[in-house]
């Protein structure tokens, strides 16, 4: 059995910038560091010295057109998150991932609602489908809620925190240092901080999808 | 090793296997398809290449080449009754021409079946295969018509991320379809010897290893050997005699106007392949593609084949 051990780390902080608006927000700009373009799909995940706030979500990663819908899902510990199978064909979704391990065989369309598990540990939950080696998606399961994912400009923001010191921590599916330290931010009252990352980015991990005439095989 | 194989690997056992094969199917097919979602799927290539020595001749001035097109379009169930295993049914039809000997032009109808079976979870892990197909190619030049049955094994792995492997072994029966016969007397050959008139009767097994690495942007370059233990038809003009001792059967090759023949003469073939295959989009890949073959027609010598090719490939 393969560890599906996800390599993140991040690399260096750009910049640190603040104005003054009428909430507490941070919003973090991850970026490539080696081509400068926006990087979509990236988390972040601040923790702090004072209590924060979990609130467990239910969440559905479906499988449409053989591709798991979000690729990339964030929860909060104690979440529920089900795997229906949109798709007129049969699926089976598995993880090997410490952080929750789960088999679920051979399920289609009509069996879909009943599927789905609870996520109590915090860690990145890899998940993937026996039938379609290319189908790949990850779940995010934060310490709390405090974390978010980037949209397609690469930025990705949490409202409504409460004031006071906290660590940033980016990753990214395809991120190179898993040990790359936290940057560090103090968030005031009424005072909105603007943040921009810099991480480099490993090797695709997804297996490719498109035929080949020496990979004929139906997958 | 390989001889080995290749003693234990008889057209007999082909022939068992392809029956057992064939029964399980038969019964497996039916039982599974009414419980179980299967996923058709429908793929087809076009291509376009060169190929150096068509007409397999040892002679310069029988090895001809010609530019090709061509397309393949198959048809398939996939169907997973269990939780690692899969089978596989499929129907193809190919169309080749080659403008410079229209006698090679070929439409190829065939079907194929195949179980496969992964020993766990995930895309790292090792998978097993077993497979039969026929074929039925229709030349221009009817000498040529065959019936194709082939049996393979595989084993299958990705073992490190961008890199997999495979091994396989097959063995391939041909059975000709038209079989003429040949007037001795008029050949310049030793009166009273004749030689059997199907040249398209044989079988080859080949035993089979490649690699892949596919790039992060999703490139993948494929570097495949083949060895072949069987036989191979050359086609020869004027009529050689070193080959006529040798044959294991001789016809008149339909593909030229001229008198020209073919024989069957034993050989051992060397298969390099390198492909690369730059996908365009998440169904398709345009492939490019060459092949080289070193024959050892056996008492004759050492000849050559290449292609090269550029394709479509789109899986609907």
């Amino acid at each position: 059995m393969r560890t599906l051990k996800t390599r993140f780390g991040f690399i260096l902080v750009a910049s640190l910038a603040a104005s003054l608006v009428q909430a507490e927000t941070v919003s973090v700009r991850i970026i490539d560091a080696a081509t400068g373009e926006p990087i979509p799909d990236a988390v972040i995940e601040l923790s702090g010295t004072a209590s924060q706030p979990v609130t467990p979500v239910n969440a559905i990663v479906d499988q449409v057109d053989k591709e798991f819908v979000p690729p990339v899902t964030v929860v909060p510990l104690g979440s529920r998150i089900r795997f229906p199978n949109s798709d007129d064909i049969l699926h089976h979704v598995y993880s090997f991932s410490p952080a929750k391990t789960f088999d679920i065989p051979l399920y289609g369309k009509n069996d879909s609602d009943s599927f789905g598990s609870t996520f109590d540990t915090a860690g990145v939950v890899e998940i993937g489908c026996n039938i379609h080696d290319w189908m790949l998606a990850y779940i995010y399961v934060a310490q709390s809620d405090y974390a978010a994912k980037s949209d397609a400009s690469g930025v990705a923001s949490l409202q409504d925190l409460a004031p006071g010191s906290y660590s940033v921590k980016v990753w990214h599916a395809r991120q190179q240092d898993p040990d790359s330290p936290l940057q560090t931010i103090q968030v005031n009252p009424g005072v909105d901080t603007a943040l921009s990352l810099q991480i480099e980015l490993g090797r695709e991990r997804r297996i490719r999808r498109a035929p080949s005439s020496t990979r004929n095989r139906y997958r | 090793m390989s001889r080995a194989l290749a003693n234990w690997f008889t057209p007999a056992i082909g022939m068992r296997l392809r029956t057992v094969l064939a029964s399980c199917v038969a019964t497996l097919v039916p039982v599974f398809s009414g419980s179980v979602s299967a996923s058709v799927f429908v793929d087809g290539s076009l291509s376009a290449g060169w190929e150096d020595n068509l007409t397999r001749g040892f002679y310069g001035w029988d090895q001809k080449g010609s530019m090709f097109t061509g397309g393949s379009l198959s048809v398939g169930d996939f169907f997973q009754p269990l939780t690692n295993t899969a089978f596989v049914v499929s129907g193809h039809a190919d169309y080749f021409q080659f403008p410079a000997l229209h006698g090679f032009n070929r439409v190829t109808l065939g079907a194929a079946v195949s179980v496969e079976h992964k020993f766990g979870l995930g895309p790292y892990t090792p998978r097993i295969s077993l497979g039969a197909s026929a074929d039925r190619d229709l030349l221009q030049g009817r000498e040529r018509d065959r019936d194709l049955y082939s049996v393979q094994v595989g084993y299958a792995q990705r073992f490190a991320s961008g890199w997999s492997f495979s091994l396989g072994a097959a063995q391939e029966t041909s059975r000709g379809l038209n079989e003429r016969g040949v007037d001795f007397t008029k050949l310049p050959y030793t009166p009273g010897i004749t030689r059997p008139t199907d040249p398209m009767d044989y079988y080859n097994n080949a035993y089979r290893a490649g690699v892949d690495y596919e790039y992060s942007n999703g490139w993948l370059v494929s570097l495949s050997n083949e060895y072949i233990d069987g036989y191979i038809v050359p086609t020869a003009t004027p009529p050689v005699v070193a080959f006529y001792s040798h044959a294991k059967a001789v016809a008149i090759d339909p593909a030229f106007d001229h008198l020209q023949l073919l024989y069957l003469l034993k050989s051992r073939s060397r298969n390099w392949g390198i492909n690369l295959s730059v996908p365009v989009n998440q169904d398709s890949a345009v492939d490019l593609t060459y092949r080289y073959q070193d024959i050892d027609a056996r008492h004759i010598g050492n000849y050559r084949n290449y292609q090269l090719s550029l394709s479509l490939v789109h899986r609907f």
